[in-house]
C-alpha cells in the first residue's frame, strides 16, 4: 500500500478532485478509542495464536497415541485368532503385503506367510471343539493354492528356484504340523485337516502326481535329519520299530 | 510501507509476532476507521466497528493465506460484511442512521472549518450518487487510501475494471461538480429539481 496520490492520474483536476475526496473523509480517528482498539486486536491475536499452538500440541499428541495405539494394534494383531477384534487389522495386513509384493517370487513368499499363519491358528484352535477351525482351514487352503500359482507364474531363474525350493519346504512342513493335528482335533474337524493335508501336498513345482494323500498315513522323518518324506505308494508297511512315522 | 515489508510483517504476524501484528494496526487501523466513516457518516460507529474489524483480523490471521498485498483487500472485504452486518441489523430494527457532518483535519480558523466541512458534506452527498460499484471504488482509493491492485482484491474485480470505474467516477464527479456550480451562479427553479 502507498499513501494517496501514489497513482498518476491522467488530468491534473483528478488530482484536485482527488484531494478534496481525501480531504472529504480526511478524519483523525479518536486516540482513546484507537487505544481500545488496539489492545483488544493485540489480546485477541495472543488468545489466537495460544490457541493455535495449543491446537497443534493436541494435534502432535493424538497423532503420537495414534501412533503408538497403530503399532501396538499390529504387533498385537500377530497373535489375533478369528473373532477377535485385532484379527481383521492382522488379515488387512496379509493382503496389504500381498497386494504389494512386486513380483511373483514375492507374492509367493507373501502367500506362503499367509498359509502359515493360518497353519498357527489352526494349531491354537485345535482343541476348540466350537472353533472356527474350518474357516482357517479354508484359508490355509486358498493361500497354498495362490502361492504355488503365484510360484507357477515366475519366470526361470536362481530366483524363482529358491522360492520353489522354499513351497516344498514349507509342504513337508505343513505335513508334519497338520498331521499331528490331525490327531489332537475333535472327529467332525478332521475332515477339515484331511482336506488341509491334501491341499499341503499338491505342490505342481515338482514332477509327477502328488507324492502323499491324507490316507496314505503321515510322514516319516529322514534318517539325516533332512525333511520328512513318505514312501511311495504300494511300499509294504515296514516292521514296527525299524522306522516309525512323525507323531 | 512497501510492499515487500508488508510481506514480511503479515509473514511475522502470522506465525504469533505480536510487534508485527502492532505495525499492521498502525498501518491499517485509520484508513480502515476513514474508510467506514465515509461508508456510515458516523464516526463513533466507524471506530466500533474498525475495533470489531481488527479484533477479527487479529483472530483469524493464523488462517490467512496470502501475501502483504492481498492483506489489505483481506482487511476491507472484513469490513465491508461487518459494515453489511450493521445495514441488516438496522434494518431490521428499522432504525435510519442519523447522518454525521463529515469533520476535516481541523484548521485554525473556524470560517475555515466551516467551508472545508461544507465543502465535505457536499461532495459527500454527490459520492452517494454515483453507482455502487463507482461508490465503492472512490471510498476505498480516497477515503481509505488504497492503491488500485489493492481495491481490486477488495472489490473481487479486474484491475482495469476499477480504473475505469475511478475514471467514471471522477468523470460524473467533475460533472456535478460543475453543474453546482452554474446552479450556484444563476440560482433559478433549474436547481429545484436536482436531486439529492
Amino acid at each position: 500500500m502507498s499513501e494517496w496520490p501514489s497513482d498518476r492520474f491522467r488530468r491534473d483536476d483528478d488530482v484536485e478532485l482527488g484531494a478534496m475526496l481525501v480531504r472529504t473523509w480526511g478524519i483523525r480517528p479518536d486516540p482513546t478509542a484507537s487505544a481500545r482498539a488496539r489492545t483488544r486486536a493485540e489480546v485477541g491475536f495472543a488468545a489466537a495464536h495460544r490457541g493455535r499452538a495449543a491446537r497443534i500440541a493436541v494435534s502432535a499428541g493424538s497423532l503420537a497415541i495414534a501412533l503408538v495405539l497403530g503399532s501396538a494394534a499390529i504387533v498385537g494383531s500377530e497373535k489375533a485368532l478369528p473373532g477377535e477384534p485385532a484379527y481383521a487389522i492382522k488379515v488387512g495386513l496379509e493382503r496389504l503385503d500381498v497386494a504389494i509384493a512386486a513380483d511373483p517370487v514375492a507374492e509367493t513368499n507373501a502367500w506362503l506367510a499367509v498359509a502359515e499363519h493360518r497353519l498357527e491358528e489352526a494349531v491354537r484352535l485345535g482343541a476348540e471343539v466350537e472353533s472356527a477351525l474350518p474357516t482357517v482351514l479354508t484359508g490355509y487352503r486358498e493361500a497354498m493354492q495362490a502361492a504355488r500359482d503365484a510360484a507357477a507364474t515366475a519366470p526361470p531363474g536362481e530366483p524363482s528356484e529358491l522360492v520353489r525350493a522354499e513351497l516344498q519346504r514349507a509342504e513337508s512342513t505343513h505335513l508334519i504340523v497338520l498331521t499331528e493335528l490331525l490327531d489332537e482335533v475333535p472327529p467332525p474337524a478332521r475332515a477339515g485337516i484331511r482336506r488341509a493335508l491334501d491341499a499341503a501336498s499338491t505342490s505342481p513345482t515338482g514332477s509327477g502326481p502328488p507324492t502323499w494323500r491324507s490316507d496314505d498315513g503321515p510322514p516319516f522323518p529322514s534318517p539325516e535329519g533332512g525333511p520328512p518324506f513318505h514312501l511311495p505308494r504300494g511300499t509294504p508297511p515296514l516292521p514296527p520299530g525299524v522306522y516309525g512315522p512323525t507323531g | 510501507m512497501d510492499v515487500d515489508d508488508l510481506d514480511a510483517l503479515v509473514r511475522r504476524a502470522r506465525r504469533g509476532d505480536g510487534a508485527a501484528f502492532g505495525c499492521l494496526f498502525d498501518r491499517f487501523h485509520a484508513p480502515v476507521v476513514r474508510y467506514l466513516f465515509a461508508r456510515t457518516g458516523e464516526r463513533e460507529l466507524a471506530e466500533d466497528l474498525a475495533s470489531e474489524v481488527f479484533a477479527e483480523v487479529a483472530q483469524r490471521l493464523p488462517k490467512f493465506h496470502g501475501d502483504g498485498g492481498r492483506f489489505a483487500g483481506w482487511i476491507f472485504t472484513i469490513a465491508r460484511h461487518d459494515l453489511s452486518d450493521v445495514w441488516r441489523a438496522r434494518a431490521r430494527r428499522r432504525v435510519d442512521p442519523v447522518p454525521d457532518v463529515p469533520e476535516t483535519t481541523l484548521a485554525p480558523d473556524p470560517a475555515i472549518q466551516v467551508e472545508a466541512r461544507l465543502e465535505a458534506q457536499r461532495l459527500a452527498r454527490m459520492v452517494d450518487r454515483l453507482t455502487d460499484d463507482q461508490r465503492e471504488v472512490v471510498l476505498l482509493r480516497f477515503a481509505a487510501g488504497l492503491t488500485v491492485a489493492e481495491v481490486a482484491a477488495t472489490v473481487g474485480k479486474p484491475v482495469t475494471a476499477v480504473k475505469s470505474l475511478q475514471h467514471r467516477a471522477l468523470g460524473a464527479l467533475r460533472r456535478m461538480l460543475s453543474a453546482e456550480a452554474v446552479c450556484v451562479d444563476y440560482p433559478t427553479t433549474e436547481r429545484q429539481g436536482r436531486p439529492r
